[in-house]
């Protein structure tokens, strides 16, 4: 059965991929992938809308981070959504995740800080 | 005088020799039947996976498309779909079979494995070429289309060719032992010798009987669960007993399926007639069923697509069936109704009633009829029961007394579930062998999961859901808060996720979690143990979890022996109102 998903959506130059449900060794390969092939070469970054992820573990750092390692090989951005109070924070900031890859929790605020930025 | 005597003896031998090569040919015949059944039902199991193939390569188009859903193993199911598939047509393969079916098979063996290559190669394309595959795709499913027809045709005369084989062995049954009376009688005025000839007659006919019971037994078995499974939360009993004196093979079956969701599937079905004929449309929509909760449809809409299954290739049947999603976390629910009986709730009080609920038409009854799945809420400590007709409906007793009658005995308190059921079987059917078919189903979702928890699991990353959701509840109810719960299931999944990666190779291995809490303390304790042989993280980003517990949990031990390793993780609850259970309604309708 499963217990995630990945939508994109966005434009050329920022794709959103929003993923929902619960990640886990299970499901954390297929999750990769998809996320990976929504970013073409172009894209100046991508935005990852964690909003709807209910579950994440070690096995969802290792996404974020494998995302953030490929993008930066391409000179591309990596920034992400994770609302306030989400219980998923906690694990995020223990895996030191907000040092290295910026975190906001709305979905306009990050496309909005990227557009800026870049 | 004695030439009479002669020709009598003479006579009677002949009869005898007869009668002996009669049974022998009845006792080959029922070993056809036999035969018969089971190639059925490899038949029907290629069926279903045939279908799955389908359902597989329109999965890989849709993820070579991109952007949709993602399964947890795609390509996995593929080649699992494609093996169970040839596995059971090299089991066909094996069987003898009479004549005409055995050629009839032959034909469409290369087309089956045709098929089978054609949704492998297909799937393959999908993921390289997927423009290319969108296009193929109409064309193999209209391969799969006509293969469909062929295999239904097939099932169908397998079917038809055990009804007439066992037919026919009746009748020769029957003459044979009338034979048998006659030349006993002749046997007794005879001469002694024949004694000795009527022994033998006797073990012929003792093989053969022995012989038929064989063929009910071996379908019997294949068609009901082998045993209950064990799930945490979830205590089940269940009785069946066959219904008639002698070999008549029964239409009741039920089914009992954990899904990985944490919930469980329950059925509890009824095909008219008790014929072999019956017994495998049993078996056909059992196997359907199973393979609609398997795609995770929700109870009416399996009942939806079992309904046309069922008016499609077995036009002349009818079933009623019962197919419930039980959740224990939730205490929830979900029924479909095709004019099964309903389950009865008994309260922890005793309070026995049936569930109400829409009751829609049988399946194979009405095209386009309309199931839907209710919601229903349940009590704490209620127990469900599910039940087909024979244990109520008895000669010269009205079924409204009969139903009654279930209600107080399922009300009647007992030892365990086990207990309850005897109890029930004891007070409504006796010893006697019933007139029909007898199944029954007890289920008790637990109100709690006591203090200490103990599961073991296989160590496969499926597992994982099944394991967090079981946790959850295991804490609410030790009265962890949100964040408490989320910070301790994150942990123990991280010691799980390092025992199903690490621990083991490819193989039959499981891990054991075990949780406790010291009340005064207000201190939990989870426990992972796997039993292989430790390896370290390969590659990068992986290592990460030990790291993740330590941060989550207030201690941590990890302990690695020859025998396997051992996380020991404790965490103190923050002090607060622990979550209460009251005041869940009894029977909250919800449609969905």
């Amino acid at each position: 059965m499963t217990v995630a998903a990945v939508y994109v959506e966005g434009d050329a130059d920022w794709p959103v991929a929003q993923l929902t449900g619960e990640i886990d060794l299970s499901n954390v390969d297929d999750l990769t992938l998809a996320v990976e092939a929504a970013v073409s070469n172009r894209a100046l970054g991508v935005v990852l809308d964690l909003t709807g992820v209910t579950y994440l573990d070690s096995t969802g750092l290792r996404l974020i981070f494998r995302m953030l390692r490929k993008l930066q090989d391409r000179q591309q951005v990596l920034r992400l959504v994770v609302p306030d109070g989400a219980l998923i924070l906690r694990v995020l900031r223990l895996g030191g995740v907000p040092d290295v890859i910026s975190v906001s929790s709305r979905l306009d605020e990050a496309l909005s800080g990227a557009r800026g930025a870049s | 005088m004695a030439l009479i005597g002669i020709t009598g003896v003479l006579l009677e031998l002949v009869v005898v020799h007869t009668t002996l090569s009669g049974l022998q040919r009845v006792d080959a015949a029922y070993a056809d039947v036999g035969r018969i059944a089971l190639t059925e039902r490899y038949f029907q199991d290629a069926d279903q996976a045939h279908d799955a193939l389908h359902a597989d390569v329109l999965q890989a188009l849709l993820e070579g498309q991109g952007g949709t859903a993602l399964p947890v193993d795609h390509n996995g199911g593929l080649k699992l779909d494609a093996a169970s598939f040839r596995a059971n047509l090299s089991r066909v393969g094996e069987v003898t079979l009479p004549g005409t079916l055995a050629a009839g098979l032959q034909v469409l063996r290369p087309m089956q494995l045709r098929y089978v290559a054609a949704a492998e190669n297909l799937a393959e394309l999908a993921h390289c070429d997927p423009a290319a595959a969108r296009i193929q795709f109409s064309a193999f499913t209209g391969v799969f289309v006509q293969l469909e027809q062929a295999q239904a045709a097939i099932t169908a005369r397998l079917g038809a060719e055990a009804n007439a084989t066992q037919r026919r062995a009746a009748r020769d049954e029957r003459m044979a032992r009338l034979r048998i009376t006659a030349a006993s009688l002749a046997a007794l005025v005879g001469l002694l010798g024949l004694t000795l000839l009527l022994n033998r007659l006797g073990r012929a006919i003792a093989a053969m009987a022995a012989r038929e019971r064989g063929v009910a037994e071996t379908l019997q078995h294949s068609l009901l669960p082998e045993a209950l499974p064990h799930l945490p939360g979830v205590r089940l009993a269940a009785r069946y007993l066959p219904g008639g004196a002698g070999t008549q093979v029964g239409g009741d079956w039920y089914d009992v399926i954990p899904l990985r969701t944490g919930a469980v599937a329950l059925v509890m079905g009824d095909v008219a007639g008790h014929d072999l004929r019956a017994a495998s449309v049993m078996g056909q929509l059992r196997n359907a069923l199973r393979a609609y909760i398997a795609e995770g449809l929700a109870p009416g809409e399996a009942m939806v697509r079992l309904n046309r299954l069922c008016l499609e290739q077995a036009p002349d049947e009818m079933a009623t069936c019962l197919y419930a999603v039980l959740d224990p976390v939730a205490a929830t629910l979900d029924v479909a109704n095709a004019g099964h009986y309903a389950p009865i709730v008994v309260d922890e009080a005793g309070w026995a009633q049936p569930l109400e609920q829409p009751v829609c038409p049988p399946v194979g009854a009405v095209r386009e009829a309309n199931y839907v799945t209710v919601r229903h809420r349940l009590a704490p400590g209620s127990t469900l029961a599910l039940f087909t007709d024979g244990l109520v409906e008895r000669r010269g007793l009205p079924v409204t007394e009969g139903l009654l009658r279930l209600e107080r005995l399922l009300g009647t308190p007992a030892a365990d579930l086990d207990a309850l059921c005897d109890g029930v079987i004891d007070g409504l059917i006796g010893t006697d062998a019933p007139a029909d078919d007898v199944a029954l189903l007890v289920v008790r979702p637990s109100a709690s999961l006591g203090s200490q928890l103990r599961v073991d699991w296989p160590a496969e990353p499926a597992c994982l859901v099944e394991l967090r959701r079981t946790l959850e509840r295991w804490l609410t109810e030790a009265g962890a808060d949100e964040f408490e719960r989320y910070d301790m299931v994150v942990a123990c999944s991280e010691a799980a996720t390092n025992a199903i990666e690490h621990a083991y190779g490819p193989g039959d291995a499981r891990f054991e979690v075990e949780c406790s809490v010291e009340p005064q303390e207000r201190l939990v304790t989870i426990v992972v143990r796997d039993r292989g042989q430790w390896r370290s993280a390969r590659g990068r980003d992986r290592g990460r979890g030990l790291q993740l517990v330590e941060g989550l949990m207030d201690q941590v031990a990890v302990v690695r022996s020859d025998s396997g390793t051992e996380v020991r993780m404790s965490r103190k609850l923050a002090d607060g109102a622990a979550t209460s259970h009251a005041g869940i309604p009894v029977q909250e309708q919800v449609r969905v």
